[in-house]
């Protein structure tokens, strides 16, 4: 978490307005649903976020950054117990064409407490389409894939995707904006013991509808 | 009708009669008066004896050549061609721009008036128009009638030195332009020159001068373009016509998105959540929707991006031009020539 809060400090001072340079702030609230291993896993729940995002000619860094504290689902088992999610994402974007745009990114996980789910961090690959609709309007849909993931709990995953729907609106040129995001997230990931490979699976997703500021 | 035109003709008539100045013009000298009065009643040689006995007299140089024309026009009345001519002669002398109007006055008199102007060495109706030009490159025109084939010499007379415009031979009307630069190539400096036109035919010369003042001032220059007279600038962006684009792609945005998730949900894990991707992609639908409705954003028309580009080259390229012409002009001088009464005299 304070690697998060340095990370989204370090952006927000290099954020200082250039020509040609956006800089957009926005903070909200996030709706989860967190489900690992098997169905009975099944936690779901709320936390603020925040993102920064610094814009200049075809390169993007974007940061988000989330609290959430999850709850196990009422027709959980019931030795489960809730637990706070931190999560840090940080992403590089180089539009390659008007509308699309490769990012890398990496992301960081941190699961409290840590028996209650996996920490992991992971590094992502993928395309983002935004689509300017009319002034301070845009939709956007992303997709990456999740490679490298080290998780607290050891094993590995050899398949993970991400797969993402941005909107936003705002009055006039858009300087204000309202925005919500969808985030779906699937790593298979896999462990073994006493010699046999066993599936544990995790995903997620996330709905974040906030408010941003650009200058 | 008819009065009218009666008026006009009136009118039309009346101009060549005050033109000419026949010999009986007031004259100031007593005598020389009376000999315009005998010549009116045709009494020639009494004309004649009484403008004799006038030149005796102190005359005024007015009246010197209006006694020499009553001589020619008397003699000329009474056939006495070669003592016409030679009085016509010195009228010419006194006063080389001297003409007759042939439909007012006897072939016999204006028959021996040409046969002086075709035996006498005289430049006549010298003139320069009053003009402004840049010196070097317009030029001054200098007109006048030579009537008998002669060397001319023209030139420039003034306080910054002299300028021989032409020397050459020349007969009739002689058409002359000086370039406005002195001999040693500079334009001359502001005051009172004389165009000097010099003939010699033999033995015979005759030179005239007209003045002139010239004032010297500097080259307006060109003022800067922002525009192209006729080539106006485009607008660079166009306001596309609203239309349901944005809701299509909201929604097919969503779509992708919910498509995707269901396809990618692990079976292992019962599903997935569908409030995230219910509220999101219903969000995404209503901005769609508020995108349709709002005014459509200025996009670029590349067609006027490429024609105000090709008409900002030529405005800079006609910049350049006007700068490098605006530099030679503050070298240049411009020349203001305003002639002055002309004064003849024989040599």
């Amino acid at each position: 978490m304070r690697l998060a809060l340095w990370t989204l400090a370090l952006v927000a001072l290099a954020g200082t307005p250039l020509r040609a340079q956006q800089v957009t702030l926005g903070a909200g609230y996030a709706l989860a649903d967190y489900r690992e291993q098997a169905d009975f896993l099944h936690f779901t729940g709320g936390g603020p976020t925040a993102m920064v995002s610094v814009e200049r000619g075809r390169l993007a860094l974007r940061v988000n950054a989330w609290h959430l504290d999850l709850d196990p689902e009422k027709n959980a088992v019931p030795a489960l117990e809730p637990f706070t999610l931190d999560q840090l994402n940080v992403r590089l974007g180089v539009r390659a064409m008007s509308v699309v745009g490769i990012e890398a990114g990496y992301m960081k996980r941190w699961v409290d407490p840590s028996r209650a789910a996996q920490s992991f961090s992971a590094a992502t690959l993928g395309v983002r389409a935004a689509y300017p609709l009319a002034p301070g309007a845009e939709v956007a849909v992303r997709t990456a894939y999740v490679a490298g993931t080290d998780f607290s709990g050891g094993g590995s995953a050899p398949f993970g995707i991400e797969l993402g729907l941005s909107a936003a609106y705002g009055p006039g040129s858009g300087r204000f904006r309202v925005t919500g995001d969808y985030e779906f997230q699937r790593i298979d990931r896999r462990t073994y013991q006493t010699g046999s490979r066993l599936s544990v699976p995790i995903q997620s997703s996330l709905a974040r509808v906030g408010l941003t500021v650009s200058f | 009708m008819t009065r009218r035109f009666m008026l006009a003709l009136g009118a039309a008539l009346a101009i060549p009669l005050t033109a000419y100045r026949s010999p009986l013009a007031a004259q100031d000298n007593p005598t020389l008066r009376r000999a315009s009065q005998a010549y009116s009643n045709l009494s020639y040689a009494q004309a004649i004896t009484l403008a004799r006995r006038a030149s005796r007299e102190r005359l005024s140089p007015s009246d010197q050549a209006r006694y020499f024309e009553l001589l020619g026009f008397s003699y000329a009345s009474l056939d006495s061609t070669r003592q016409s001519t030679e009085a016509f002669k010195q009228v010419l002398m006194l006063n080389p721009d001297r003409g007759l109007d042939a439909t007012r006055v006897s072939p016999k008199i204006t028959s021996a008036f040409a046969l002086a102007l075709a035996q006498v060495l005289v430049l006549r109706e010298v003139r320069v128009d009053p003009t402004e030009f840049v010196a070097g490159v317009g030029s001054l025109p200098i007109h006048f009638n030579v009537t008998r084939t002669a060397r001319l010499r023209t030139r420039i007379v003034g306080p910054s030195g002299e300028m021989t415009v032409d020397s050459a031979l020349g007969e009739g009307a002689v058409r002359l332009a000086w370039n406005g630069l002195l001999a040693n190539g500079l334009p001359p400096a502001r005051g009172s020159y004389r165009v000097v036109v010099e003939a010699t035919a033999g033995r015979d010369s005759y030179a005239t001068a007209v003045p002139l003042w010239i004032e010297v001032g500097a080259v307006d220059t060109l003022p800067h373009l922002t525009s192209l007279p006729g080539y106006d600038l485009l607008p660079e962006t166009v306001v596309p016509a609203r239309s349901w684009k944005p809701v299509g792609l909201a929604l097919m945005a969503t779509s992708l998105a919910l498509g995707g998730s269901l396809a990618l949900e692990s079976s292992k894990l019962g599903g997935g959540g569908r409030r995230e991707i219910l509220t999101i992609g219903a969000g995404a639908a209503l901005v769609g929707v508020l995108a349709t409705v709002k005014k459509p954003a200025p996009v670029p028309a590349r067609a006027n991006i490429l024609y105000n580009s090709l008409v900002r080259e030529q405005l800079a390229r006609r910049n350049a031009e006007i700068v490098a012409e605006n530099a030679m002009r503050r070298r240049q001088v411009k020349l203001g020539i305003v002639p002055q009464p002309i004064a003849g005299r024989k040599s």
